[in-house]
């Protein structure tokens, strides 16, 4: 007797149909994409029922993270270069090109000035490797001004737009290092400034 | 399916008709292009950021000078107007109608509340309403925030979002008293009143 043999199926398919929607797919995410910027700290931020979105550019970023840790950022490259380059003429530091550039690749730093010091003058390989403590920001020391200042002075020389300032912080940060930072703001004469937050529904809408 | 497929075009000559072109198969292997197309399509969605964080706009008022001498005294408000929230450690809030000055022995009815949105609301509501029948405007209800050190900034967040809820226009940011600190603070916590936020 012959042996029954199982019918072969053709083990091709038509991928067509996929392909299209995998490039109709990708074509989206190409051209709606907005690089995530690396964050040096990991933040939960609080809910609210603003639906302000975040100004696109011309962001400074003070970042807050639930220990408490001061973290600044400027979306600008070209504003952090002369932010840096600010900072070391005010402090007397001298420079390399490559610690100018090692500093402007970073969009979130948190260090102390001596700290940074330090970290800008190690290899590469080491700079990731730097836990960063934050930048001291409390009644004793406080070295956000500065930073603060020229980050400003930097980003209307390099942009001639002002700088707009950003609060993120964690929603389990103990008030008064929330405090501390908005103080300094005060003493800045800043008074106008946005707190990030994430959308909640607004009760109002749904009842 | 892993292969071009070329076999389709019946190219030998049959009998005495013509010799046909070769007909080459529409078919291309697509799956390298495909493997490609989706380790773009997942690194695309792995970096991307769509939705754009929100933003909740504040204003503070400037700092006062003490040197400074304020040539206009500050104006005067009625103390039915204000509503006080001390926001406290474990999301309490601590909250009191009127303005606590020393000395004159005072005992405002302090409620403590929690972030529970409904009672929070039913006592913003209840204000705007005792302000509306006094004053015919339930706008001019005023509403002292005032967050002791142990509070969380997420409380604070709540809070201002709360105001924007409610539709109070006027509030504030503000330090506890030294008054406040003496009788809601130490009450409520005392281990908070070593290291009390005023300044």
């Amino acid at each position: 007797m012959p042996k029954n043999k199982i019918a072969r199926k053709s083990s091709k398919i038509d991928m067509t149909a996929m392909v299209d929607l995998a490039f109709l797919l990708l074509t989206f995410f190409m051209l709606a994409t907005n690089f995530k910027a690396e964050e040096a700290a990991k933040v939960e931020t609080p809910g609210s029922v603003s639906d302000t979105v975040i100004p696109e550019k011309d962001i400074m970023m003070i970042t807050v993270n639930d220990s408490g840790r001061v973290f600044l950022g400027i979306d600008n490259r070209d504003s952090r270069v002369t932010m840096i380059k600010k900072i070391a003429s005010v402090n007397k530091w001298q420079l390399t090109e490559d610690e100018v550039k090692a500093f402007s690749l970073e969009t979130n730093f948190g260090m102390s000035f001596s700290e940074l010091k330090n970290w800008m003058s190690l290899p590469p390989a080491e700079r990731e490797k730097f836990i960063q403590k934050g930048i001291p920001c409390d009644t004793l020391i406080n070295e956000l001004p500065q930073w603060i200042m020229q980050g400003r002075y930097a980003h209307k020389e390099v942009k001639e737009t002002d700088l707009r300032l950003v609060i993120k912080a964690d929603k389990n940060t103990k008030f008064p290092a929330f405090s501390n930072v908005m103080e300094t703001f005060r003493e800045l004469r800043v008074h106008n400034f946005a707190l990030i937050t994430t959308l909640e529904n607004d009760p109002r809408k749904t009842q | 399916m892993a292969e071009l497929d070329t076999g389709g075009g019946g190219g030998k000559h049959k009998g005495g008709k013509k010799p046909r072109g070769k007909k080459a198969s529409t078919r291309i292997d697509m799956t390298a292009m495909v493997d490609l197309a989706f380790l773009l399509l997942t690194f695309f969605v792995l970096t991307t950021t769509i939705s754009k964080p929100n933003v909740l706009p504040v204003v503070i008022p400037p700092k006062v000078d003490p040197n400074e001498k304020e040539e206009v005294e500050p104006p005067k408000v009625a103390e039915s107007k204000i509503l006080n929230m001390i926001l406290g450690a474990n999301d309490q809030i601590y909250a009191y109608v009127g303005i606590l000055n020393p000395g004159e022995g005072k005992n405002p009815e302090v409620q403590t509340l929690s972030f529970a949105p409904d009672k929070l609301r039913e006592l913003i509501r209840e204000r705007q309403q005792a302000v509306k029948q006094q004053f015919n405007d339930e706008k001019e209800l005023i509403v002292l925030i005032k967050p002791l050190s142990s509070s969380r900034y997420g409380n604070v967040v709540d809070i201002l979002d709360e105001m924007n809820i409610s539709e109070v226009k006027k509030y504030t940011l503000a330090e506890i008293n030294a008054f406040e600190k003496s009788e809601i603070v130490k009450v409520n916590e005392p281990d908070n009143i070593i290291d009390g936020p005023e300044k």
